[in-house]
């Protein structure tokens, strides 16, 4: 199928959201889980940035940043979920 | 050069210089409250699970398709205006605006039932972060829906080709701004626990 790289990230992105919404009605949670959310995150976030907001195309340190923060910010939450076991 | 042809080039990221340092500093102030949530909720672990468990996940969900959708109809908004198809722009800038539209009736329906319910920012601290995180979002896709209405308006008059549509690309980076934020956003307040 010829998609545009676009409509290929729209639909994992879709994809990835009903994933999403079917862990969370299941109430499903534990570290396990919660990484795996995490990461999901993580790729369609930097999935927007490059595709969406056309930071792939553009010099590094532009998108350099935007991942960084990505990382960054989904990390912390993780290290904040892992310290709330204690 | 303009930026849409130092984009073409590789440089700069879609549109104006300026909107990327606001993007920056909003990521940043966005980050700032989803790391403070994240570590409150460490410390409240069970009344954040408790208070979570009456949120509408379905409704959360259905919000982030609407965001997702808009940002992509807002790439194919620039794409058309690449191609120098002015009212084929204008078009999808429409579509995005509907889907901005839909979202922010949802996010009053939620905010209406919480109202109903008697919840507030003082209920707890869990609510004090859902109402104004969602609310300061909610605030900024407003924002976001102006800023492309207005852009379509301009691409329906003809203001923008394939030479020059710096204003196309500005107001979607805004836009995509806050649909990136809302894709943290929703499994950190609606689904993790």
């Amino acid at each position: 199928m010829n998609l545009r790289p676009c409509t290929w990230t729209w639909l994992v992105l879709m994809g990835l959201t009903l994933a999403l919404l079917a862990v969370g009605k299941a109430g499903l949670g534990g570290v396990g889980i919660v990484t795996l959310v995490l990461l999901s995150t993580l790729v369609k976030t930097q999935l927007v940035a490059d595709y969406f907001m056309g930071l792939k195309r553009a010099r590094l340190l532009w998108r350099a940043i935007v991942t960084t923060y990505l990382l960054l910010v989904i990390s912390m939450i993780g290290l904040a979920y892992w310290l709330s076991l204690f | 050069m303009n930026s849409s042809v130092q984009h073409a080039n590789g440089r700069y990221p879609p549109g104006d210089f300026a909107i990327w340092i606001f993007i920056y500093a909003e990521l940043l102030a966005f980050g700032i409250f989803f790391l403070s949530y994240a570590f409150a909720r460490a410390n409240n672990v069970e009344l954040f699970n408790e208070s979570q468990l009456l949120l509408n996940r379905t409704a959360g969900a259905i919000n982030t398709l609407l965001l997702i959708t808009g940002s992509y109809f807002v790439v194919r908004a620039v794409a058309a205006i690449r191609d120098d198809k002015a009212q084929l722009c204008s078009r999808w800038l429409m579509a995005a605006i509907m889907m901005a539209c839909a979202f922010l009736a949802i996010k009053l329906v939620e905010f209406y039932t919480k109202y109903q319910e008697g919840i507030s920012l003082s209920t707890n601290t869990f609510y004090m972060f859902y109402l104004s995180m969602t609310f300061f979002h909610f605030m900024h896709v407003i924002l976001g829906a102006v800023i492309l209405a207005a852009v379509m308006l301009k691409a329906r008059n003809g203001a923008y080709s394939r030479e020059e549509h710096t204003g196309v690309e500005t107001g979607g980076s805004y836009w995509h701004m806050v649909d990136l934020v809302w894709i943290i956003l929703f499994p950190l307040v609606y689904i993790i626990r």
